[in-house]
């Protein structure tokens, strides 16, 4: 099967700049795979894992992320990460204090619909928690 | 003649000056070599979203449904200017050189009779504005307590931006830094954040992005996206422009302690010398009067 080139990056550095088989991320709508040559698609991420797997025989990278973006365009797909963790650094700490600071948000603003955004992501984190 | 202690003394204290420094100097090009880095790590991103921004404003259907932080809201009376300068002297004009850009702009805008409010990052640039704009300034933000500039904190203020935006306290907004050209070249710069500037992400001459100009998916809805994409973009451009801001204050000080310890060693050499002549002339001296004293006898 052909490769698509995979960019993951996140505001602090560039994680991961390969040709890989396939990638499962959580798009805020439902969780996805794309393979090469997907079309064209910009999807928001929610808080969840996404799944490199460089080959397809082979045991996938796992990453926490938390907001972000993903970007598909000419077999070139861009995961722009607010902040990913790798899955086996990952503790409940981390998740215990990401659901603080969404927390936080969502008490400090006025707005409704931005509440209900993190509101969504609280329960997805939590989701994730039980999981772990 | 100045007496020999006097200059004893002047020595011993250019001595310790330069000693501090020539400790600053290395102190700041070690802290250069982590600025620069972790402006090069953030690169990347910067660069992608800006592909992602223009790959999106390239296959917008139409701009009259755009959201306001992208076009504007149409208003240009009152102006956000956000001057970001250290939180520390002692690194040549790399803060003056900021303020100076700004003021021009502030001055400019007056003229014109616009609306300007500013917010400064950084307490240098806080103290030098507050002399003639002070009630200007409607937010201080300092960023001492910070080590190394994380992407949370230009988050902080971009969310401040934004929200200001959304309540209507002002109409375009730009971020006054310094861009880290190299080590002895920083130059001040502005960038409009709001409305996003169209136009000058497209010459990123990338061959990908040209052939990429094709209908997008989006998941959700393309408002939706647009709505999060948006502050994201704002909030790294921040991000970025701390950044380069952190890097070029650290090349600043380097090159600015460069100099102050190659002129305290030009100093020194100069006392020296005039310390061993002044020496020399009072032994000379007491010879004359020993050898005067014998003849006398």
């Amino acid at each position: 099967m052909g490769k698509l080139k995979l960019d993951f990056v996140t505001p602090e550095r560039l994680l991961y700049s390969k040709d890989v088989e396939q990638v499962i991320v959580p798009g805020s709508e439902g969780e996805f795979t794309i393979l090469s040559d997907h079309s064209p698609i910009i999807s928001s991420l929610k808080p969840g894992y996404i799944k490199i797997y460089e080959d397809l025989s082979n045991e996938p990278t796992i990453y926490f992320v938390t907001d972000g973006f993903v970007d598909m365009a000419s077999n070139q797909l861009t995961i722009l990460a607010q902040s990913a963790i790798e899955k086996g650094q990952l503790t409940a700490k981390n998740l215990e204090d990401i659901i603080n600071t969404y927390q936080g948000e969502a008490d400090a603003t006025e707005n409704d619909a931005k509440k209900n955004k993190l509101n969504l992501k609280i329960d997805t984190v939590k989701a994730l928690q039980v999981e772990a | 003649m100045p007496n020999l202690k006097e200059l004893k003394n002047r020595q011993v204290s250019v001595k310790a000056t330069q000693k501090i420094t020539r400790a600053m100097q290395m102190v700041a090009a070690a802290k250069l070599n982590k600025a620069q880095e972790s402006a090069q790590s953030a690169r990347p991103y910067a660069s992608k979203i800006s592909i992602v921004m223009a790959n999106l404003l390239s296959s917008m259907d139409s701009s009259s449904n755009a959201p306001e932080l992208m076009v504007g809201n149409g208003k240009s009376d009152t102006y956000l200017l956000v001057v970001a300068t250290a939180d520390r002297g002692l690194c040549g004009a790399f803060n003056s050189n900021i303020v100076k850009l700004a003021t021009q702009e502030i001055n400019e805008l007056i003229k014109q009779g616009k609306q300007v409010k500013i917010i400064c990052i950084g307490k240098k640039g806080y103290d030098l504005i507050r002399r003639s704009h002070e009630e200007k300034i409607i937010d201080f933000i300092s960023l001492k307590e910070v080590k190394s500039i994380a992407y949370s904190d230009a988050e902080g203020i971009g969310n401040n931006i934004v929200t200001r935006f959304e309540e209507g306290e002002f109409d375009i907004c730009k971020l006054y830094y310094s861009s880290f050209k190299s080590v002895i070249s920083q130059i001040p710069h502005a960038q409009q954040l709001i409305p996003l500037p169209i136009g000058n992400e497209v010459d990123n001459d990338d061959s990908d992005t040209n052939s990429s100009l094709a209908i997008y998916d989006y998941e959700p809805e393309e408002s939706d996206v647009m709505e999060d994409l948006l502050p994201l973009n704002l909030n790294i451009q921040v991000f970025q422009g701390l950044l380069e801001n952190a890097a070029s204050e650290q090349g600043s000080r380097m090159s600015a302690m460069d100099n102050a310890t190659r002129n305290a060693g030009e100093m020194i050499n100069k006392l020296t010398l005039q310390y061993n002549r002044t020496r020399q002339a009072i032994i000379t001296k007491e010879l004359i009067e020993i050898i005067s004293g014998a003849e006398a006898l």
